[in-house]
């Protein structure tokens, strides 16, 4: 498990298996990650620990190292998500 | 106190009437402790039948986790038609229903209560089945099949905790019975007593809301093992389709979660413990789809399963 950085203590996650659950305690609410989604949570913590990665960074990652474009429409949901939960910058 | 070796079945039926009606029946579920009581004669003898194998508790515990009444309805409706009321520590959670609809009443109250009330456990919607001290969690939507193939597994040698509680405790992680008959609608009846003559299936009752019901009682080994947990190895989503052949896959870890906790009573409201709780489970299971439309192929398939996710 990758330990959480500073600023996403509100943030449990758990990795089973290629994904990853996230709990937010904002919220009381659970985020469930497919292996694309927890990998990039993986490589942006990995980059950015303690701070919000920025959302061009994120974006950039996802296309051309994820091979998911992030003007798609599941690259957008899972960018919205990540800037919601505060992983990256709105 | 349990008075060795006595079952409610070993009660005259007079004397658990009276019991009844004095409210001096205690019901142990496992995970929960009831106390009952009734006046109504034919809802004593209905009870008796799906209960018969349960321990006779012949002194009132200590803590009881709810107290239900069924009773006759009052009012003008009696002098139109004659209804019985579920009444829970003194409230009444639902409208009356037919007084011939005693024992279903009972049994939806009874889930109602533990749905809304045990809430130091997770409570998975779930049947729970176990072989050799392993639990395989049966998760599925109403109308999937899971409680007539809850009811098959137990009836082929599997000792049955609950048909639709997995109680998950926050502690150990262990599954706790909450052993209750069985509700079977409609064919599943009929499916139930062809698939073993050792069924003992209570009263059919028709009309119900939920169609017609009737109520497989847990039999002697697993009601003998209320007081024993057992640990979660195999997570099964089963999906009944007439005539559709047997299909089993592998179900992605993150995606076994989501159908686990968010299919669960009181998920929501436990926070992290609970999301710890059912990563626990679905980090140590492996979880499976499972397609089938005939129970023995399915009960075979899952035997393997569990058997393939032994240890060492």
């Amino acid at each position: 498990m990758t330990p959480q950085s500073a600023h996403l203590t509100h943030l449990v996650p758990r990795y089973l298996g290629d994904g990853l659950v996230l709990f937010d305690h904002r919220t009381s609410q659970t985020h469930i990650l497919n292996p694309i989604a927890a990998e990039l949570f993986d490589r942006l913590q990995e980059r950015d620990a303690g701070l919000p990665a920025p959302a061009g960074e994120a974006a950039r990652l996802l296309g051309s190292e994820l091979g998911l474009p992030a003007d798609s429409g599941d690259g957008r949901q899972l960018l919205d998500m990540f800037a919601r939960l505060g992983i990256i910058a709105g | 106190m349990t008075v060795p070796g006595r079952r409610i079945a070993d009660l005259p039926a007079g004397e658990l009437a009276a019991r009844l009606a004095r409210g001096q029946l205690y019901l142990d579920y496992g995970a929960a402790l009831v106390g009952v009581t009734s006046s109504l004669r034919p809802f004593a003898a209905d009870f008796q039948r799906v209960y018969g194998e349960f321990p006779l508790l012949d002194e009132r515990p200590d803590f009881l986790d709810l107290h239900v009444q069924v009773c006759r309805g009052g009012g003008l409706r009696r002098f139109l038609r004659s209804q019985v009321r579920f009444l829970v520590d003194g409230g009444e959670p639902f409208e009356p229903f037919p007084l011939d609809n005693a024992l279903p009443l009972f049994e939806w109250g009874v889930n109602w209560c533990f749905a809304r009330r045990c809430n130091q456990h997770v409570l998975l919607h779930a049947g729970v089945l176990a072989l050799g001290g392993r639990a395989v969690i049966m998760a599925a939507p109403p109308g999937s099949g899971k409680s007539t193939l809850t009811a098959a597994m137990m009836l082929d040698g599997f000792r049955l905790l609950s048909d639709e509680f997995g109680v998950l405790t926050l502690e150990r992680r262990e599954l706790l019975p909450m052993l209750k008959p069985v509700a079977l609608k409609n064919e599943s009846m009929a499916v139930i007593r062809a698939f073993s003559g050792e069924a003992r299936l209570g009263r059919r009752f028709t009309g119900t809301r939920k169609g017609d019901v009737g109520h497989l009682a847990p039999d002697a080994g697993s009601v003998a093992a209320l007081a024993e947990p057992a640990r979660p190895a195999l997570v099964i989503f089963p999906a009944w389709r007439g005539g559709a052949p047997l299909r089993c896959e592998s179900l992605a870890p993150e995606q076994a979660f989501a159908q686990l906790a968010f299919n669960s009573f009181n998920y929501s409201s436990l926070g992290e413990p609970g999301f710890q709780a059912v990563a626990d489970v679905i980090a140590g299971c492996p979880a499976y789809t499972l397609g089938y439309s005939d129970l023995g192929e399915a009960i075979a398939a899952i035997r393997g399963l569990l058997e393939q996710g032994r240890p060492a």
